[in-house]
């Protein structure tokens, strides 16, 4: 048992390292500049991916727990990929509609339309 | 009366209760954190104004430095729990004061970004980016409270159990950890999605 705590232990510390590792990394890749901005995204996103399976895998013990959590934890992704996904539902230019969108800026807005007319005029 | 499954663990959850409680709890943290960063990334996407809020005026040192802090506190929790399974309490109060000093850190340096920011005229109100920022930094922050509130009292008066029930004191400092380091876990995300992204 206590050979157990002791590698847990290990463990924690080795945890520690790689997240403050991934922090570091995460912050370098905001400073680079992706040629897409998907790519920028992706990888930040993937980092934090990372880090939350560290962080859920060991400090929570998700990777040794009983089966009930895991199911609980199965609808919880389910609940949430539907939350998430459910303002696509709605009609996107409704959505997009910029007159629909509280502005607080609103002469930047005009602006912009004047832009358009301006290139349409042309 | 004895309330049933504090220690011993109930046999068709294979759990204690109180940790099937904490992960029913934290499922619905998910869905609550959930939302507003659905809310975030809709706003985003939809919003052509995006570019001229002032993300990129955000003080990305120290949030990096307050994500550091964080994750130390993530990893002084988990030893504070396991100093108790050693059967140290002198290890467990020396990790748990480790852990409240990092959570009031965490604090403290939140305050100074949000004064600078209060300084520069940046309200909630002043455009979308800014009031997705304040609304999840700031409900995670009363996370942050919520979890000082509840470690500062295992800290201290609710140390005493382990004199008498030094079993079922070692899973409350457990089920405090899975909430402490879900916690860590949403600022995980917040950080790159507010900060760096």
């Amino acid at each position: 048992m206590s050979n157990d705590i002791k590698n847990h232990i290990k463990v924690y510390r080795n945890v520690f390292i790689g997240l403050l590792i991934f922090t570091a990394l995460t912050v370098g890749a905001s400073y680079v500049e992706f040629s897409l901005v998907w790519v920028g995204i992706f990888v930040g996103l993937l980092i934090a991916f990372v880090k939350g399976y560290l962080v859920a895998a060991n400090f929570m013990h998700l990777n040794n727990e009983k089966s009930l959590i895991y199911m609980i934890l199965g609808m919880t992704v389910i609940f949430f990929l539907v939350l998430f996904f459910m303002p696509t539902l709605w009609n996107n230019n409704e959505l997009r509609s910029p007159d629909r969108i509280p502005l607080q800026n609103g002469e930047v807005y005009n602006e912009l339309k004047h832009d358009n007319h301006h290139h349409e005029g042309h | 009366m004895k309330i049933p499954y504090n220690e011993e663990l109930r046999p068709d959850t294979g759990l204690y209760n109180a940790k099937l409680g904490i992960w029913l709890f934290l499922a619905s943290e998910v869905m609550l954190f959930g939302g507003l960063f659905s809310a975030y990334i809709m706003l985003r996407l939809s919003d052509p104004n995006w570019a001229n809020y002032g993300q990129s005026a955000l003080n990305i040192p120290l949030a990096t430095l307050n994500t550091a802090v964080l994750i130390t506190s993530s990893v002084t929790m988990v030893m504070s729990w396991i100093s108790l399974k050693l059967n140290d309490l002198k290890k467990y109060s020396l990790y748990m004061g480790l852990t409240l000093l990092c959570s009031f850190g965490f604090l403290v340096i939140k305050y100074i970004e949000y004064t600078a920011k209060f300084d520069h005229g940046l309200f909630p109100s002043s455009n979308n980016f800014l009031a997705v920022y304040f609304t999840l930094t700031g409900l995670h922050g009363l996370h942050v409270i919520g979890g000082i509130i509840v470690n500062g009292y295992f800290f201290g008066p609710g140390k005493s159990m382990w004199l008498t029930e030094p079993e079922r004191f070692t899973n409350r400092i457990e089920v405090a950890g899975l909430y402490w380091h879900f916690v860590d876990l949403v600022w995980i995300f917040l950080f790159p999605a507010l900060y760096l992204l």
